[in-house]
This record gives C-alpha cells, structure tokens and sequence, in this order.
C-alpha cells in the first residue's frame, strides 16, 4: 500500500501490480508572477485498487491552490476508506462510487468552509477548484469528474480505443465548473471503463498536447513514446523525465499554464 | 530546440486559447477630413494607429499568441466588407485603409456578429478554447441607413455573454447617441482622431491583460463595466 500526494513536483512509486509516475510543474505565467502552481493530486493504491485525483486550482480564485491540495488529498482518503469498508464492492458500480464520491466531495467542501472562515474569506468560492479523479481495480473502474483536465483509460497498444472523461467547459473559459460552487452535484460526471492498464489524469494544462486535436482522444504521437519511456525505467527517474517534459520549452509554447500528468499502469492477464 | 529527456515525443502546434478583437470601421468619406495641425486627415492617423496596434500586440509574448484581429469596414455606396483577418496578431500587418461613401452602420454590425459567430464556431470545432470577443464600433458621424435593429441584436448579443462591445466616437460630430444604443454595459469612448495612436496604444494593452486572464477575472477598461473575460 503507499499513498502520495504532490508536496514534491515529481513522484514516482510502484507496488505489485501498479505503477505510478507523477508531475506537475507551473506554467510559465504562475512563474513570471511568482504565484504557486494551481495544480495538486494525490494517488494511493491498495493490494490492486488504485486511487487518484487531480485538481487544478481556479487563477481568479484567492487561494484555488489550496482549494486543490484540500480537494485531492480528501478524495483519496475517502475512497480508500469507502473501499476498505467493502463498499463498492466493484469497481464499475457507477451508482455506488458516485455516493462515496459525493460523500468525499461534501467532507472536503466542509474542510474548506471551515478553512474559508478562519481564514477570513467570504466563502469556499476562495478556493475555486476543479476535481478528476478515478478509482480502479484489474476489473475496471471510473473516473469522476468536474470541471475541465481529462481521464483516459484503456490498453497502451490501442491508444485510439481508450475511454475519455472529457474535459466540461461551459461556451467560454470563463465558465469552468468547480467542485466549490453550489451546482457541485450538477456538473459531477461519472464514466466506467472495463479492463484499463493504463490510466491518466491531466490538467487542461496538458491536455493541450496530451490529447489530439480534436479534444475527443489522446495524441499517439505524444502518448506513444511517453508510455514506451516510463515502462523501461524506474518509476522515480520516469516522474523526474515527466516532469522535465512539461516543463520544456516545447510545451510552455503550447500552453502557459500549470500542467499535471498522472500516468497509472497496472498489470492486467488480457 | 532543448534535448527531450523522453526520446521521439511530439509536441503539436499553437493551441492557445484565443481572443477574437473585431473592429467595425467607419471609413466613410468624411475620414477624409483634416483632423490634426498638420493637415493629417481622420484616416491618416488610424493607419498610424493600427501599425502602432501590431507593433504592439507583437510585442507582447501573450497577446501575439493569444489574440486574433478582425477588421470590418464600412462605407462607400452603402458596403460592408471584411478588411482584413482573422488572423493571429503575430502575422497582423495592417494594410492602409481608403475612406470613401456613406455610413451604413446599421449593415456593418450584424455582419461583424455573424463573421464573429463564424470565427468562434470553429474554435469550437478544433476545440480550441476561446475568451469571449470583442467588438469595437467606430464612426465620427451620423448612419446613414437603418440602425436600430443592429443595436437591438447586438445589446441582446451582449447581454447573452456573447460579446464584449465596445463603442468608440472619433470626433464631435459623432452620434453618441446612436453608439450609446450599441451597448448598456459601457458609454460610448470619446476621442479625437488625433489621439488614435493612444487609443490603439490602449486598446492593445487591454487585450495583452485580457489575454493573460484567467477565467472569471475581471478587467477593469477605465470606463463602464469592467470586462469579465
């Protein structure tokens, strides 16, 4: 069992049938202004579940940093909690993880209401978030999702076959939903996937070249090298050489903001 | 290009998110008129403006990324066209506008919401993320056909979120009243043709902060409503 969270930019851990590579770096505006990253996620596996939830923190929000950090590490304990307790007993019972997650949410909601309070701010609209995560046996499992980032979920050597919790923007960017507004439930999407040895969870950040062109699928011609890389080596030196990519020149040119990848992979007998 | 710790990755083009600036341009024939010490007429000092525009927005990292640039014009015998773009305003090289014609104003604003539909429709075919646009209406006189249907849709564009609208009057023989009509968030911009290199100057500082928002922020123009991008 190991649980991580992302108080270091780069993380990488394998135990028996799961390997995870993390990172995420700021964008290169957050840098030029010396603000935090916005993005925090947390992971933790157990025997062969895996938990792992990302959010990205809103750049007009106060403290969305911190709405992040709050909103990921909660998530995870409560899954793993809900897991241990014996429910869901599945993986892909898509009704009984959206209340475990629902219940997740409404914990970090309340954390963070008290945190708004003896912070002094207004509301937990201080602490604007987005929220993806996903849950996972061999069997299967599923993403929940608000806001925008991106799951994919599938077999590395059909890249183009892979589920998608594609990201949910309103018509303009300034319509992104968070998981701190009252219309929380509303915009809570669940998707269940089968069989799935590679995970992923990204920023819209890195959706930008994680994902094709058309926002619908991964890019192969970024995906592909990326996969074949982190399988041949050490999960830490693969966080570092993730996070060493997000961080290039090449991709600050794509897209400015902070960028997360979570790349899951676990062993499954096809 | 640095060397890629994970051999053979590729990295695809530009997918910023964009803003879409939209300027409807009166070039009637009485931007013809003199409007500087040194004889410069109203057209002349715009043509200077929309260089001192690109040399900016060039300038500027974010912006040159981020913003796109479409210029309506119109006036001769009663037209509406489309000037020059969409185009990213790293590659914006403005070629000099003529003034010639009427004023069809009531024509030349529907016709810029419909081009910007168009425009923001495909950024949502190639998923590519946009801030709402904006629209500039320029004139230094009178319309000379129908305009009211035109500010009725475009206050209603802008009430929907559709687009920021912006109106802006050149000179004291500008209808205020008609710009006014145009937008209930903000009162038309005032100027003389002469400080049209400002104004551009301004405008293009604007974008460069609305292009470097972040969702939800509001950006304060100096007058009116501020912006919410």
């Amino acid at each position: 069992m190991f649980a991580r969270s992302s108080d270091a930019p780069a993380q990488g851990a394998a135990r028996g049938p799961v390997r995870i590579v993390a990172a995420a770096v700021c964008g290169a505006a957050h840098a030029r202004e010396g603000t935090p990253c916005e993005d925090a996620w947390a992971y933790a596996s157990d025997d062969d579940w895996v938990f792992a939830v990302l959010c990205d923190g809103a750049g007009s929000a106060a403290a969305g940093h911190i709405g992040a950090r709050v909103g990921s590490a909660i998530l995870v304990k409560a899954l793993r909690r809900a897991n241990r307790q014996g429910f869901p007993s599945t993986a892909t019972s898509q009704a009984h993880w959206h209340v475990a997650v629902s219940a997740g949410i409404k914990r970090a909601r309340r954390v963070l209401r008290r945190l708004a309070r003896s912070q002094g701010y207004v509301g937990i609209s201080a602490f604007h978030a987005t929220l993806l995560g996903v849950v996972a046996s061999p069997e299967g499992g599923c993403f929940f999702h608000i806001g925008d980032g991106a799951g994919v979920a599938g077999w590395p050597e059909e890249l183009e076959a892979c589920t998608l919790s594609a990201p949910a923007n309103g018509r303009y960017l300034d319509e992104t939903y968070f998981f701190t507004q009252a219309s929380w439930q509303a915009n809570l999407r669940l998707t269940v996937f089968g069989p799935s040895p590679l995970l992923l969870l990204m920023s819209d950040g890195s959706a930008a070249f994680v994902l094709n062109e058309r926002q619908d699928g991964v890019e192969p011609a970024f995906c592909a090298p990326l996969i074949r890389h982190l399988d041949r080596c050490a999960p830490a030196i693969g966080a570092t050489d993730l996070a060493e990519t997000l961080d290039s020149p090449e991709a600050h040119r794509i897209c400015d903001d902070d960028k997360s990848l979570l790349v899951m992979c676990m062993w499954i007998d096809r | 290009m640095s060397e890629m710790p994970i051999k053979d990755i590729v990295f695809r083009e530009n997918r910023s998110p964009r803003l879409l600036c939209v300027r409807v341009q009166d070039l009637s024939s009485s931007m013809l008129e003199p409007a500087s010490p040194c004889g410069e007429s109203k057209i002349d000092l715009l043509n200077k403006g929309r260089r001192k525009f690109a040399e900016a927005l060039k300038a500027d990292e974010q912006a040159a990324r981020t913003v796109q640039i479409l210029e309506v014009g119109f006036g001769r015998q009663s037209e509406v066209w489309t000037e020059s773009g969409p185009c990213d305003a790293a590659t914006f090289d403005p070629k000099p506008f003529t003034a010639n014609g009427t004023t069809p104003l009531g024509a030349a604003v529907p016709y810029a919401l419909n081009c910007n539909k168009q425009i923001t429709d495909g950024y949502r075919d190639h998923a590519i993320l946009h801030y709402r646009s904006w629209v500039w209406i320029e004139s230094d006189g009178q319309p000379t056909d129908d305009w009211k249907p035109a500010a009725e849709a475009t206050r209603d564009a802008e009430a929907r979120g559709d687009v920021i609208v912006i109106p802006v009057g050149i000179g004291a023989n500008a209808d205020f009243e008609v710009l006014a009509a145009f937008s209930r968030e903000r009162p038309p911009l005032r100027i003389e043709a002469v400080h049209y290199p400002e104004l551009f100057l301004w405008v293009s500082r604007s974008l460069a902060m609305a292009s470097r928002s972040r969702p939800g922020e509001a950006i304060d123009l100096g007058f009116g409503k501020p912006v919410r991008t």
